[in-house]
């Protein structure tokens, strides 16, 4: 059985719930395996951070949290100080945003960063941020393939797909660059 | 013989649960008049006694509901109003009187109370007021009038009871009446206008107890304060409703009539109106 | 009416999405509850849905409001719910009680948090299973279906429903704010394949002479509905067939042993239950509920080191499946109930096991992990 534990960590109003529906929604509905995300989050209302954990497999998944992820997508500092500090550092690879997080603790992880927040800066909006490390996550992994997630951003934002696509594929040719270097 | 001058069947037994009589209600006690007007207004309402539905709380004005011969629900204490909520909105057509008491409604079930007015919601509130918790032995309540003697207060209550409508008329009530166990045609009138009324109807009925508040407080029959009623009540339709609060003791006068009677939409009109604004939406987004 | 319900499908969806979705396609038209964590989620999306189906939908001033409207409507006809957490099941108690009494169908889920007061209202807890029982005063059997997953959010949401209208009683969904607000997936399949189930209402016109709203010739009395013209007399007070109150010793034997035989003769009939990985195990853990999810990776990872583990989920807590926990017992050395409470269940268990029955208490706000049970198990296989 192979399980994944993929945990996103970010700041509310960066999509990191959003992020975490599309990953489980992908792995359910278009590659038949099963999925769970539980979410967690501050008790601020606004601006606190945000934590979605989503558990796939090809078979039933009994055990539905994480307690130590095998991949980290950290969108903000707090959200990896957090993740250290609860012992949640990943077993396997981080992905962070490279502009907005300071990776010098990272010690013996494979690590890649990707400008996630710029990246959409550029095209024009920082909420896309989300998708790119998408497109970044589906490119270095494997694990959810791509088509599967664009099909799911496709139902979901019907009226901006073609942004999202872009922010995803952005995602997808940063990940191949640093995967190269 | 007794039995010579009885009628062997009253006009109202059609609307009376006779297989529950006798009533558990004591002698002098005003709830049985409150029953009597009702059952008047549901016959000279015009809705069939079928549409007719009583709901009321714990309590003895709250046994109402048991002894007349159409749906009644005797549900907890202080929850009639939400439970009639309930029903009105899923069956709007139905005609629905919350009677209970003012422990029940106003005391224990204050909150729910308030927020029914508020929100407007299409039924009769009747609340018999007969200033103290009667079933449970004589205990003080929101509208014993200060300083009389009940069994949880013997050196006097010393809290300031409420001005219920002047509460419910705070809250938009669009019908808002306060008369006693002697005015009964107004009564019945008042019910009858109740239930014509869109929205919340209030009636406040002061009803003597003389078994657990006259005893105490200088009304030892149900006729004294049945005098005391028609002494001192005047009726003014027109009062200001900051003035009508209860004093039993200083010879001031009881303020009754129909004090607020308007339009106002009701919340199931909201209800209908935002349900056919989403239907709209959803067949124009097919 | 099934044009605007959830059509059949798969679905990646929230615990409490899916239980709202359940209870639309269940035929709940009437929803009345107030926002409380973590279960704010069901109320939210009925006031969003309930309006496109034709039904109604309020947020009331208090609990004790919700539950008494929902009991309003039932008995003017209307399959009806509320959902609330912790605080708020403790205040419609006695709306729950009055719903035993009068025998009125309605589904109320309670999404347990940690416990007790305030307690932690954004995490995990299972401290409610008793209060479920005997939350309210006096003699009446609960219904209580615990979900373990998305699915069952679902499916126990209609099963709730069904069992409620069969039984004519209140029926409570005792979810956890874990298994309410996770996403998982969800597969309805046609409506045709659903058991739905409505209350039966009386085949006599309203005319007859003497009708009984409480026909003691029936283990279900048939539902007279308020505007019917059968001109009911319903009351919380111990009644008669008639619904009359009487005080007599008489009436009151015959009022709740109708209301605890319509459970406990169909105990069989009601009760649910999982089987996992029994064959030949020793040690059997007696769990329920998102507590199950550990438990299945922590009896695995035993059965893989060679300890013959075993699980065995109560999917209804109440009526609780003595005979099958008793069953289970006799072939076990030893049974394990870890609960996140500080050892409610356990009781029950320990009443009908024939053999050792160890506790793994658990606080509120985590749900244990698959280690701490497997060590458990361990333990006790020593």
């Amino acid at each position: 059985m192979v399980r994944w534990n993929i945990s996103l960590f970010g700041s509310g109003g960066q999509g990191i719930i959003r992020g975490g529906q599309i990953l489980g929604e992908a792995a359910v509905l278009e590659e038949g395996k099963d999925a769970v995300l539980t979410i967690a989050y501050g008790p601020e209302q606004v601006g606190g951070w945000s934590r979605a954990d989503v558990v796939m497999s090809d078979e039933p998944i009994d055990f539905p949290l994480i307690t130590k992820p095998d991949i980290l997508i950290v969108m903000s500092q707090e959200g990896l100080d957090r993740s250290w500090k609860e012992y949640r550092e990943p077993k396997k690879l981080l992905i962070y945003d490279s502009e907005l997080v300071n990776v010098s603790r990272v010690k013996e992880i494979k690590m890649v960063g990707i400008p996630a927040t710029k990246i959409a800066e550029q095209l024009g909006i920082r909420i896309v941020a989300n998708i790119v490390m998408l497109g970044a996550f589906s490119e270095i992994t494997g694990i959810v393939k791509r088509e599967s997630l664009l099909k799911v951003i496709g139902r979901k934002f019907p009226k901006a797909l073609e942004l999202n696509e872009r922010a995803f594929m952005e995602g997808v040719r940063h990940a191949k660059e640093s995967m190269t270097i | 013989m007794p039995k010579e001058i009885l009628a062997k069947k009253h006009p109202d037994d059609d609307l009376i649960r006779v297989d529950r009589m006798p009533h558990i209600w004591c002698p002098g006690c005003g709830i049985g008049i409150v029953m009597k007007c009702y059952i008047k207004a549901i016959k000279e309402s015009g809705i069939p006694p079928e549409r007719h539905v009583v709901v009321s709380g714990i309590g003895c004005s709250s046994r109402l509901p048991g002894y007349v011969n159409i749906d009644s629900y005797h549900t907890t204490h202080g929850r009639a109003i939400p439970f009639a909520i309930g029903m009105n909105i899923v069956k709007p057509e139905l005609e629905i009187t919350v009677i209970a008491g003012d422990g029940d409604l106003i005391t224990i079930g204050g909150n729910h109370f308030i927020h029914a007015i508020r929100r407007n919601h299409d039924i009769n509130v009747v609340l018999i007021n007969n200033f103290i918790y009667g079933m449970t032995g004589g205990q003080h309540g929101a509208t014993t009038p200060i300083g009389s003697k009940t069994s949880s207060a013997p050196y006097g209550t010393i809290d300031n009871p409420f001005n219920i409508p002047l509460l419910a008329a705070s809250l938009g009530a669009p019908f808002v009446a306060r008369w006693t166990t002697f005015h009964v045609r107004q009564l019945t009138d008042a019910m009858l206008k109740a239930m014509k009324v869109n929205g919340l109807a209030f009636i406040e009925v002061l009803s003597p107890c003389p078994t657990q508040y006259g005893k105490d407080n200088s009304f030892p029959t149900g006729l004294d304060m049945m005098r005391y009623f028609k002494k001192m009540c005047v009726i003014n339709h027109e009062a200001d409703l900051r003035t009508v609060d209860i004093d039993l003791k200083s010879g001031k006068p009881i303020i009754i009539g129909n004090f607020i009677h308007k339009e106002k939409p009701s919340y199931n009109d909201m209800e209908r109106k935002l349900i056919e604004g989403i239907m709209k939406e959803m067949k124009s987004h097919g | 009416m099934t044009e605007r319900l959830l059509p059949p499908g798969k679905y990646f969806i929230q615990g409490n999405i899916a239980c709202a979705e359940a209870a639309l396609i269940a035929g709940c038209r009437f929803f009345a509850g107030y926002p409380i964590t973590p279960s704010s989620e069901i109320l939210e999306w009925m006031s969003y849905r309930l309006p496109q189906v034709g039904g109604y939908f309020i947020q009331m001033e208090d609990e004790i409001a919700s539950i008494m409207a929902v009991l309003g409507a039932s008995n003017a006809g209307i399959k009806s719910m509320t959902a609330t957490s912790g605080p708020g099941f403790s205040l419609m108690q006695e709306g729950i009680g009055f719903g035993m009494m009068t025998e009125t169908p309605c589904v109320v889920v309670n999404v347990q948090r940690g416990g007790p007061s305030t307690g932690i209202p954004t995490l995990v807890g299972q401290g409610d299973v008793m209060q479920a029982k005997w939350g309210s005063h006096g003699d009446y059997e609960a219904i209580v279906y615990v979900p373990n997953s998305v699915q069952e959010m679902f499916d126990l949401t209609i099963k709730a429903f069904n069992a409620s209208e069969e039984y004519r009683q209140p029926v409570i969904l005792l979810a956890d704010q874990v298994v309410s607000h996770m996403y998982g997936p969800l597969v309805i399949p046609p409506y045709e394949e659903i058991k739905i189930v409505n209350r039966k209402l009386p085949c006599v016109p309203p005319s007859i002479p003497d009708f009984k709203p409480f026909d003691a010739r029936y283990e279900v009395p048939p539902m007279a509905l308020a505007g019917m013209g059968y001109r009911v007399h319903v009351t919380g007070l111990t009644h008669d067939e008639r619904g009359y109150p009487h005080y007599t010793h008489e009436v009151s034997t015959w009022c709740v042993q109708h209301l605890v035989s319509k459970v406990r003769n169909n105990a069989k009939k009601i009760w649910e239950v999982e089987r996992f990985m029994l064959e030949g195990a020793d040690i059997v853990v007696i769990t329920y509920g998102i507590t199950s999810r550990p438990s299945y990776q922590a009896v695995k990872m035993a059965r893989s080191e060679g300890i013959k583990a075993g699980m065995l989920r109560l999917i209804t807590l109440w009526p609780f499946p003595d005979e099958i926990v008793k069953k289970v017992s006799e072939q076990a050395k030893v049974l394990v109930v870890p609960e996140i409470n500080m050892g409610q269940m356990i009781h029950p268990v320990k009443e009908v096991a024939e053999c050792i029955v160890v506790g793994l208490s658990w606080a509120p706000g985590a749900v244990p992990t698959p280690d701490i049970i497997l060590d458990m198990i361990r333990s006790v296989s020593r």
